[in-house]
């Protein structure tokens, strides 16, 4: 702490000074923060903050600052003195002050502030632009209205908020405890909110959900008991499941623990969100914070849809997640892992978002999925999929979005991958599972193979054209065979028999297909042969012996050849 | 005697023309069942009639059914037949199939004794075949049957269905032939059969009939090539002239079951000898 100036007394030259003394006129540019007494040794901490407060910039050419021992009228040193090139933009800080000042200040010198009393003030071209003085000045030069406090150690004197100006130091400038050159001051009132769980983030069913909230002052004043008070919302209701107004004074820097509850809110995913309020709390940027849970199994946002854990040679493995809301997500932050490692989503990039029904896809290499049709992102870290495995996929708050333990015989292998029937439903089960039966082996970025909007109550088999022709003429050359099974994947055979029921053609055996599809059938039968005219009659039998699903359908199509046209 | 004569020129040189079975493999077919047939595991051939002229003097048949439980596969047949002297002439009428494709068959035969126990037959047919928004297209077929009795209680036939190799609408009609046997012990009637067409498996069957008194038969076969099995009644009392309700169910185990009905009056049957019957004796 440096030593106060001798106050030794020259009353007529005060005098004269006091007379001569440039009047204050309204400053855009203020002194807005002095650290004066730093903790511990002073030397190389001090600190003059100006700021403009204004709508447009200042060429601060000439400007000075200049440092008053508010012991002796008169007696003022100039600190700084403004350059050619010294500018402030509108809303920006200028800060004067010694080398150790983080961060480093505009203009490096020693300082050499007083304890007290003391004062700062800023002239443009001679004429006092702002002064602000601290302690028990003898002479009204420095100071406005009433000096302001003079701070414990540690503190700055800062204007509070930021620009504050009435003429009155007493009541513009309060004790900082964190010092914040070059940045804005702390409000007078300001109350953060965060929130975290009060337990797991994954609740049981008809479990009480509780949410823990740590209000903190982060202002400069106490908050007395019972005015701040802290809602909690879920799922961006607009009404509160629960108030709990804060019933202890809060001292700045002080914190409180809130415990909030809400009654059932179903099972799947949730986003709870709480907010503190207060009648004058300056700030509202934090005011709110955000935090997710998840009652039973996690609910529909983003679903992972797609594996392929078995790639082909020379290929990568990959995850294929598909938003199914109608709302662009967010991915920053995410984290998708199996049971092992997890792998951080970027915080920024063209992966940040997945808007609606789009897919991103999650690769241990991005070159090592050729047919990709989506954004990828590599994830080298991703330790290796197993054929029976865990795919995790975790909100930025660490809460399960979706959870898929596949195993071996949900479908998959060499080559295919393991698709998800519908992602907006629960992934749990084997039934919402199968293997890709498009020819790739696999669809990255496009619509699963085995996808099916509404699963058919049951089977059915059409043939269009009916009759039809292969006669090569260009015209019904070939019928359409389309199937409906009631579940999202079978096995299949499809045959072809006669009139008298003798079996003339195998269409599909025991092929893999998804619940609705169709077949292009050009009137051979299993010789290549081409059968003659006649009434054939299509049988479909289909089984997920899974699901315990087997399904027969039949119909009736007709061989007409051309002499009868 | 010179009709008889002329009649067995003429069934020779069918005869020649039939031959086996081709290699068409058409799945057009011949003709449609009735249900009597049905019942006996022969479910798609009933042809020729077999019997020697005898009373009845004339009988009707109408007959309908629908294959594999497929409204497009369904079908519908009236048979009648005259006797006339010597002489058993049947006209039968059937279509198969829906309103988008639909075969058709208009057929006339004529049966005569030319030994003792020895009868022939020769069928003329007119086959017909449409489809929807296209020109309908017709051919004509000729077939051929030999039977014989033996021991009052055994029958034996022989028959060849489109000896002519007729084609239509660019495909060649199948060339069947068929051997069947029958042989009545009273209450129980058995009867087998073998189809023959090119290209594939024989088709054989057996198949039992037995009368529970006067107006019940039952009936129960088996086929294979393709295997099938079959169920039915008959309801009437045939000996008397009252009409026969013949209903039957036939079981493919990848196609499932087809169902025939028919109604058969013949009211002088009530002279006929006592072998003679409908279904069981005329195999």
């Amino acid at each position: 702490m440096a030593e106060p100036r001798s106050t030794g007394a020259r009353p007529f030259l005060s005098i004269l000074l006091l007379l001569a003394a440039p009047v204050a006129v309204p400053a855009q540019v203020v002194v807005n923060e002095v650290l004066y007494d730093p903790e511990g040794p002073d030397t190389g901490h001090e600190f003059v903050e100006l700021r403009n407060c204004g709508d447009e910039g200042v060429l601060l050419t000439g400007w000075t600052v200049e440092t008053g021992n508010g012991a002796a009228p008169g007696d003022w040193t100039v600190e700084w003195i403004g350059g050619d090139f010294d500018y402030l933009p509108a809303g920006g800080f200028f800060v004067i002050g010694e080398s150790d000042v983080v961060p480093p200040p505009d203009y490096v010198t020693a300082l050499d502030l007083q304890n007290g009393p003391d004062g700062v003030r800023l002239t443009d071209g001679g004429s006092v632009v702002d002064v602000v003085g601290w302690g028990e000045p003898l002479f009204a030069e420095y100071y406005e209205g009433r000096p302001a406090v003079d701070v414990q150690s540690g503190s700055s004197l800062a204007r509070t908020p930021d620009c504050r100006d009435m003429d009155d130091n007493a009541a513009d400038f309060l004790a900082c405890p964190a010092p914040t050159p070059g940045a804005p001051n702390v409000p007078r009132v300001d109350l953060a909110v965060a929130a975290r769980h009060h337990g797991a983030v994954v609740l049981d069913a008809g479990s009480p959900v509780l949410l823990t909230c740590l209000v903190r002052n982060v202002g400069s004043l106490e908050v007395d008991p019972y005015a701040p008070v802290v809602r909690l919302f879920l799922d961006g209701s607009d009404l509160p499941e629960d108030t709990v107004w804060v019933d202890v004074e809060l001292a700045p820097r002080d914190s409180a623990e809130v415990t909030l509850s809400c009654g059932d809110p179903g099972p799947g995913y949730h986003v709870a969100e709480v907010d503190v309020a207060s009648p004058e709390d300056e700030v509202a940027t934090n005011d709110r914070a955000r935090t997710s849970f998840t009652v039973g199994r996690p609910g529909l946002l983003l679903s992972v849809n797609e594996i392929m854990y078995s790639p082909a040679d020379g290929e990568s493995e990959w995850v294929e997640l598909v938003n199914v809301t109608e709302d662009t997500v967010t991915v920053a932050f995410w984290m998708l892992g199996d049971d092992g490692q997890a792998y951080r989503f970027p915080a920024g990039g063209d992966t940040a978002t997945v808007p609606p029904g789009s897919y991103l896809l999650v690769a241990r290499e991005a070159g090592g999925v050729p047919d990709a049709v989506c954004p990828v992102v590599e994830a080298e870290s991703w330790e290796v999929l197993s054929s029976d495995d865990v795919v995790v996929l975790l909100d930025a708050y660490g809460t399960p979005v979706d959870i898929v333990e596949y195993a071996s015989d949900w479908g998959g292998g060499k080559g295919v991958s393991l698709e998800r029937v519908r992602p907006d439903v629960e992934a749990d089960g084997p039934n919402n599972w199968g293997s890709c039966v498009a020819p790739a082996g696999a669809t990255p970025g496009s619509a699963n193979s085995i996808y099916v909007e509404v699963v058919p109550a049951e089977g059915r088999l059409v043939a269009a054209p009916n009759p039809f022709s292969p006669d090569a003429d260009g015209r019904d050359d070939r019928t359409v065979i389309t199937f409906d099974v009631p579940t999202p994947q079978a096995t299949a055979r499809l045959t072809v028999f006669d009139a008298r029921g003798r079996r003339r053609a195998v269409l599909l055996d025991h092929v893999r297909i998804a619940g609705t599809g169709q077949l292009v059938w050009d009137g051979t039968d299993s010789s290549g042969v081409l059968l003659p005219t006649g009434l054939y009659v299509l049988r479909l039998e289909a089984i997920n012996a899974r699901a315990g699903v087997l399904v027969g359908a039949k119909a009736a199509v007709a061989i007409v050849h051309s002499r009868l046209r | 005697m010179s009709g008889v004569g002329s009649f067995r020129g003429l069934l020779a040189v069918t005869a020649l023309l039939a031959a086996w079975p081709s290699g068409a493999d058409g799945a057009f077919e011949l003709r449609w069942p009735n249900a009597g047939a049905a019942a006996l595991a022969v479910p798609l051939d009933r042809w020729p009639p077999r019997d020697a002229p005898s009373p009845p003097r004339w009988s009707v048949e109408l007959s309908m059914g629908e294959l594999y439980g497929l409204e497009e596969a369904s079908g519908r047949s009236v048979r009648c037949s005259l006797t006339s002297g010597a002489a058993l002439v049947e006209v039968d009428f059937s279509q198969f199939g829906s309103p988008l494709y639909r075969e058709s068959s208009c057929g006339v035969t004529l049966v005569r004794p030319v030994g003792e126990g020895l009868s022939c037959s020769l069928g003329l047919r007119g086959m017909g075949l449409s489809a929807a928004g296209l020109p309908g297209r017709w051919t004509v077929v000729v077939d051929a049957g030999l039977g014989v009795r033996l021991l009052g209680r055994i029958s034996l036939s022989a028959a060849w269905e489109n000896v002519n190799r007729g084609a239509i609408g660019g495909s060649s009609l199948s060339t069947r032939t068929t051997l069947a046997g029958c042989a009545d012990f009273g209450e129980l009637t058995f009867v087998s059969t073998a189809l023959f067409e090119g290209g594939f498996d024989p088709t054989l069957s057996l198949g039992c009939e037995a009368r529970a008194g006067v107006w019940f038969r039952l009936r129960a076969g088996v086929a294979v090539s393709p295997e099938r099995l079959a169920c039915g009644v008959g309801i009437g009392d045939p000996f008397r002239g009252a009409p026969v309700v013949d209903l039957a169910w036939d079981w493919h185990p990848d196609l499932g079951t087809s169902y025939f009905v028919s109604v058969s009056l013949a009211p002088e049957r009530r002279c006929a000898l006592r072998g003679v019957r409908r279904g069981a004796g005329r195999r």
